[in-house]
């Protein structure tokens, strides 16, 4: 029995102004989506909850889902299910795929984008995706509305780049074709996918067999994730495949020399493992393709 | 803090603590049983339920944010004429999961019949990796999602 606890103030609007109008009172409250990462690791009969809860739920302008020719439009409160479901003529192959990875189907159906990318402390495992694929979203706080790209999102040293009064509304993402794209999970021991596993995400685009674009991120569920757009540039107008190419070495040793000087040092196997999957990737990456 | 919802087609109002789950707030306070607590961390699927005819994990699920919302547990699906295509499937292919994990299969069935009546193995695979119990055989699980579709297809099509 608990004695002498003030009752947490939970705020379930129904509409996204009424919403902004307390958020930009209270600051400071706690924003519940799909409530995934506030009952992570809760596990005691009742929650922990702060102090002050402004719940998305029942807002129905959050709970949009969208398609036009160039882009997918996701409402914040969206769960990840939902996209799933909207199927292949929606999403592209790699979104599927990444969206799928991305939680265990059972919490898929709670999950949000929009929670997955607002969440202060860490970066999620939907960032480093999110990151690679140029996604944008819109902030909105009572005082106005602003677009920030997901590269743009977090500062150099992690910190999310968001008011205390704004919400993450939408989340927009290019629809682009990749020749060859991968998203995995890599555990800290083999078979082992926990919640501190990294997140690799490679993406790709070849024309008349030549490296046309090519992006990959690392994430670890820390405040920062891990991508060298210059690393990314230097096998750019190479020919594929790469096979046992002196470039594919020399770019393999500078991802290895590079990753060492990050804020998280992987495990071996987890170094090993992203070597080698962006070995095989680039020998060939007609394998990975659509 | 005072809460309605509409649970299994019924309205409740009533005073809750706010930090109470989903899930005792249907055991402990309502007695619907059906709904097994197994790790609270999201894991073993045994507690689905559907919420707004969503299937969410009522252990991950705090108890306030079901205010305005529909709620339905085995009890309440139980007597509908979809929870008996699903029994019939079952019963046809000889699949009889065990008693703690059965409500959570029936439901999520059921939200996979939502989706599409012509279910895939490789999806029914997929989506009862939710569960983690093994009480029973996998391709015997597929054979009976497969079965209660069909027995769905058939009485829609006669309706």
């Amino acid at each position: 029995m608990r004695y002498n606890i003030a009752e947490p103030s939970i705020f379930m609007p129904t509409s996204l102004i009424e919403a902004l109008a307390w958020k930009e009172r209270n600051p400071h409250a706690t924003v519940y989506g799909g409530g995934t990462y506030l009952l992570w690791n809760e596990a005691g009969r009742l929650l922990h909850l702060p102090g002050s809860i402004l719940s998305l739920q029942n807002i129905k302008e959050l709970n949009r889902l969208g398609r036009t020719e160039t882009r997918l439009d996701v409402g914040a409160t969206v769960s990840i299910q939902r996209i799933l479901r909207a199927g292949p003529k929606v999403l592209s192959p790699l979104l599927a795929e990444a969206l799928e990875s991305i939680c265990p189907p059972s919490v898929a159906t709670m999950a949000t984008l929009g929670g997955n990318l607002s969440v202060r402390d860490r970066c999620m495992a939907s960032f480093p995706l999110m990151h690679v694929l140029d996604a944008r979203c819109e902030l909105r706080s009572f005082r106005g509305t602003r677009w920030v790209p997901v590269t743009g999102l977090r500062s150099a040293d992690g910190k999310l780049q968001m008011g205390t009064t704004e919400l993450i509304t939408r989340i927009q993402i290019p629809m682009e074709e990749w020749n060859f794209y991968i998203y995995r999970r890599i555990g800290t021991f083999p078979y082992g996918i926990t919640a501190d596993s990294l997140i690799l995400v490679i993406v790709g685009k070849i024309d008349r067999g030549m490296l046309t674009e090519f992006r990959f991120a690392i994430g670890n569920f820390s405040s920062r994730i891990y991508r060298n757009r210059d690393l990314e540039t230097l096998l750019i107008g190479a020919r594929l495949p790469l096979g046992k190419s002196k470039d594919l070495k020399e770019f393999l040793y500078a991802v290895q020399e590079d990753l060492k000087n990050w804020n998280f040092i992987p495990s071996s196997m987890q170094m090993e493992r992203i070597l080698h999957i962006l070995q095989v990737t680039l020998s060939n990456p007609f394998q990975y393709g659509s | 803090m005072i809460i309605t919802l509409q649970l299994n087609g019924k309205e409740e109002t009533l005073d809750i603590d706010p930090a109470l789950r989903l899930i005792h707030l249907l055991r402990n306070t309502f007695g619907l049983l059906g709904t097994k607590e197994g790790c609270l961390h999201g894991h073993c699927g045994y507690c689905h339920v559907l919420l707004n005819d969503q299937l969410v994990l009522s252990c991950l699920t705090p108890a306030f944010s079901t205010h305005g919302a529909r709620v339905l547990t085995i009890e309440g699906f139980r007597g509908t004429p979809e929870y008996y295509d699903i029994e019939k499937g079952f019963l046809e292919v000889q699949y009889t999961p065990c008693g703690f994990c059965a409500s959570a299969r029936v439901l999520l069935t059921h939200a996979i019949l939502q989706e599409t009546l012509h279910p895939t193995e490789q999806m029914i695979r997929k989506r009862f990796t939710a569960i983690l119990c093994r009480c029973t055989d996998p391709s015997r699980l597929v054979e009976a999602v497969q079965r209660a579709a069909s027995i769905r297809r058939h009485r829609q099509h006669a309706v």
